[in-house]
């Protein structure tokens, strides 16, 4: 017995010691290696979404390639669209005209090297392009369904001849679409299938490591926009945005884009100036109408579902007070669209939130509540679906506003949580009857946002796919009026049809847009300076806006 | 030897219904992976990209499903996994080589602490009767196990590393892994946390479990023999009773040890650490069939490897399972 215990005390002292005495050594070792480690320059670490460790794929044109999960510092477009401020400006391309509706021809940057130090040339722009036309798989802005053919017209000069007259594919081709090398990628015999694992591109910076935990990038010395002044990036992975938010509240990270509820109190306030949040608005977040089913078919049904509901509820409790409600149903993007706006319809169709003018509407449409919070109407009883994926707790939040502010006016109403994959295949399919969603982020002009909703070609009946018109809505006049601003030349031409468009989304309510989408970023001022500001907004915040975020790398300079 | 033949070919029908129901499940759900992907990008996808995806995942199969079958069964067999839709293009084989390591380390080596420790505290509270260990263990180890997990790691979590700073608050290691000393230390280090909180979380059941066995068999008759026949004590509790208490718990391990590669989802989540556990989550999340087929199969072969293998090791351990067999 005495010696059993004896025993135990000894094992359990050594087992102390060693545990204690290892720990110590583990805890001092990894310090001075990365105090070793950082280059002149300084270093930027960043916080991406939680995605998960990573897995190496640096192929731009694949949907899961480290660049969309975090930022592309490394490939670059012909043009730079300035979307806060609505200008552009040439980067790999120094000018563009167009010599015909159809013909559009590029005039490239003299000078610029691949980061292996070969020159970048038209020969580059035309392999990228038709290499998008040979593998449609790759062509994920869909560019081939407009263009005919594109050519290089000497060393420095592309040609692209489209099939119909059409203008905003400019910024699709021009904007959007990463160049890549062809003395690279022309050997590879499935671009598909290759996840690029060495980029070379043309970029600020280059990929200096990678592991499932972090990616490191360092800067190119030999941009041709000069060399950048932070010396190094570092991108790590998360999986789970608590112990993220948690780190960025103490200030780890110099660039974030989390949501962090109460964040002027938990983030900014305590940091004496030096931590700053500004996630301006840059899509619609709202409700999806199934045009096809009723009561939603019936305009003054929709009109009064826009009265029914507080926006600035959904805003203030759904969304913590960061995306703030749209104050009309024009579907612009405010601030940053102030100037596409129609300032007469902007003010006639507010839609302010007034529940008594949502039941006055209603009985004037011949909806009639009933006992026992029933409602009916001119085709019989009323009882909508309102679906929302699970996975989004704000747009739970939101939809559970909703529901209870149409209910406040007697429509009744029942919110089905949703899985993403069936919440997808449901609008889709248009197998849904109200659906809490977004539209994608907005373009040079609302033109993008009012396509993409808006375009017959991107609907289908019910029970066949519909691409991102899910509401199902078909207007001759809105197609005509989309497609007259994509062909026309005329900028006044271009306003009047705008114009046209945010008349249909006011007065028709094809969808009804609740508060907007935000562009998530915070940053903080303590390491690295020269960050957008609401006051000097030369690009959008958030590092996945591309190549915005190379234009902000490009300003950021060590303290 | 008739024993040892017929536990495999019940393993091996074991194995063919697993690979079978992997193949069949992951059909019968709905969803679309290429429209989750361009949900899962909220806007910042075109539109017109779901279909350059769905032609990119290979989506729509023209074999019929029992030709799909037998394909897979091919397949299977030959150890190709396929293309993750998920992580696309990388090879299933490659997204789980880079999580299937963390895994088997962290939670390894937690369910083997964590089953050593609780069963030698077992063996003392059984031991001890009445004293103050058995006493506080089964109850406090218990209690801990109570506490929804996730919540006691994010406590521990936020305690230990962001207020006190004494562990790395997440990821594997600081600087990928070499055979050095330094390297090994480091991934022991933030390893600990996560390690431990697994630990703490599940020791109680291997405690009580092993207690009670243990004071069963301190009750039986040849315990008194052996003590009559002047043993000491350490020896007849140690190399009789427990050997003979130990046996159900080998099985709860054995299968625990299959479970492994299943990875800990919450704890992955919580510390972000590299593992099969998140993996799965992410291939469920974007209906990677081929990634989520190839890991449930992993568990499967694997919790009927260590199946097998606890089978074998009770045979060798009690005479007894032999002779009913054979």
């Amino acid at each position: 017995m005495h010696g059993l215990r004896r025993f135990l005390r000894r094992l359990g002292a050594t087992l102390a010691g060693a545990a204690l005495a290892g720990w110590a050594l583990a805890l001092t070792a990894p310090a001075t290696a990365a105090a070793a480690a950082l280059p002149s320059g300084g270093n930027l670490l960043i916080a991406p979404n939680p995605y998960g460790p990573w897995q190496a794929n640096f192929n731009p044109f694949n949907p899961n390639n480290m660049f969309a999960q975090a930022l592309d510092p490394v490939y670059e477009p012909l043009w730079y669209f300035d979307l806060a401020n609505n200008r552009s400006y040439p980067w790999l391309a120094t000018a563009y005209r167009w010599q015909n509706p159809t013909t559009l021809v590029f005039a490239l940057r003299h000078g610029v090297t691949w980061s292996d130090g070969k020159p970048f040339t038209s020969a580059d722009v035309v392999f990228t392009l038709n290499m998008l036309h040979r593998y449609p798989a790759l062509d994920t802005n869909g560019l081939w369904t407009f263009l005919q053919s594109v050519h290089a017209s000497g060393p420095y000069g592309v040609t692209v001849t489209l099939q119909k007259p059409n203008r905003p594919v400019l910024w699709y081709l021009a904007g959007q679409t990463p160049i890549v090398p062809q003395h690279l990628w022309v050997s590879v015999k499935n671009p598909v299938l290759w996840t690029d694992p060495h980029p070379v591109g043309t970029g600020p910076y280059l990929l200096s490591s990678q592991s499932a935990e972090s990616i490191v990038y360092v800067r190119n010395p030999h941009y041709w926009n000069g060399m950048p002044a932070v010396g190094r990036i570092s991108v790590p992975a998360f999986s789970d945005f608590n112990a993220e938010n948690g780190q960025e509240i103490q200030g780890k990270f110099d660039w974030a884009q989390a949501f962090i509820p109460n964040i002027e109190r938990l983030y900014v306030a305590p940091s004496r100036g030096t931590h700053f949040s500004w996630s301006p608005p840059v899509s619609l977040v709202g409700l999806y109408p199934n045009l096809t089913a009723y009561p939603l078919s019936d305009p003054a049904f929709r009109q009064a579902i826009a009265y029914a509901v507080d926006r600035a509820a959904v805003s203030r409790l759904g969304e913590d007070g960061q995306e703030p409600p749209v104050p009309n149903m024009t579907g612009v993007i405010l601030p940053f669209e102030q100037s596409y706006e129609d300032q007469s319809l902007a003010a006639q169709y507010a839609y302010a939130y007034s529940p008594a003018r949502a039941r006055a509407t209603l009985r004037r449409a011949g909806y009639h509540a009933g006992p026992g919070g029933t409602l009916t109407g001119p085709h019989g009883s009323v009882h909508l679906t309102l679906q929302v994926i699970g996975a989004y707790p704000d747009w739970v939040q939101d939809a559970a506003i909703v529901a209870q502010d149409l209910r406040a006016v007697g429509i009744p109403v029942t919110v089905q949580d949703v899985s993403v994959g069936s919440y997808q295949q449901n609008v889709e399919q248009g197998h849904f009857q109200l659906a809490m969603g977004g539209t994608n982020n907005m373009g040079p002009s609302p033109w993008y946002i009012f396509n993409s909703v808006l375009n017959s070609a991107f609907t289908a009946p019910v029970g066949q796919t519909a691409i991102s018109n899910y509401e199902r809505f078909r207007s001759a006049q809105a197609d005509a009026l989309l497609k007259d601003y994509a062909t026309t030349s005329s900028s006044a031409k271009q306003k009047s049809d705008l114009y046209g468009l945010e008349r249909i989304m006011a007065t028709q309510l094809p969808i009804i847009p609740l508060v907007y989408g935000a562009d998530w970023a915070q940053y903080q001022t303590t390491q690295v300076v020269g960050w957008p500001t609401p006051q000097d907004a030369y690009a959008l915040p958030s590092m996945y806006n591309w190549p915005d975020d190379i234009v902000i790398l490009m300003h950021l300079h060590p303290r | 030897m008739r024993f040892l033949a017929r536990r495999l070919l019940f393993y091996a029908a074991a194995a063919w219904a697993a690979v079978t129901l992997n193949f069949a499940l992951p059909r019968l759900m709905p969803g679309n992976p290429a429209a989750i992907l361009v949900a899962r990008f909220r806007g910042r996808l075109n539109p017109a990209s779901e279909r350059a995806l769905e032609v990119m995942f290979g989506l729509h199969p023209h074999a019929s499903l029992p030709a799909q079958y037998v394909q897979y069964l091919g397949e299977v067999l030959h150890g190709r996994l396929g293309t993750s839709v998920a992580f696309f293009p990388l090879p299933v084989s490659a997204v789980i080589a880079q999580a299937l390591p963390w895994t088997l380390f962290l939670v390894g080596l937690a369910t083997v602490v964590s089953f050593a420790l609780g069963t030698a505290l077992g063996v003392l509270a059984a031991w001890r009767r009445g004293s103050l260990l058995d006493a506080v263990a089964p109850t406090v180890s218990t209690l801990l196990s109570a506490f929804p997990y996730f919540w006691l790691a994010m406590v521990l979590l936020y305690i230990l590393a962001f207020r006190m700073g004494l562990f790395p608050t997440m990821h594997a290691y600081n600087s990928p892994p070499t055979w050095s000393l330094h390297s090994l230390l480091d991934v022991l280090d933030h390893a600990a946390l996560p390690a431990g909180t697994i630990v703490i979380s599940s020791v109680g059941g291997w405690l009580l479990g092993m207690r009670n066995n243990l004071i069963a068999v301190l009750a039986e008759d040849y315990m008194a023999m052996a003590r009559a026949k002047g043993l000491s004590e350490w020896r007849t509790v140690l190399a009789y009773a427990t050997r003979n208490a130990i046996l159900p718990s080998f099985t709860s391990f054995a299968l625990s040890i299959g479970f492994v590669v299943g990875g800990a989802l919450l704890t992955e989540v919580v510390f972000s650490y590299p593992g099969l556990g998140y993996t799965l989550f992410q291939a469920v999340e974007g209906e990677d069939y081929p990634l989520m087929e190839a890991i449930f199969l992993i568990i499967a072969l694997s919790v009927l490897l260590a199946n097998l293998l606890s089978d074998m090791l009770y045979a060798w351990l009690d005479p007894r399972v032999r002779q009913t067999e054979g």
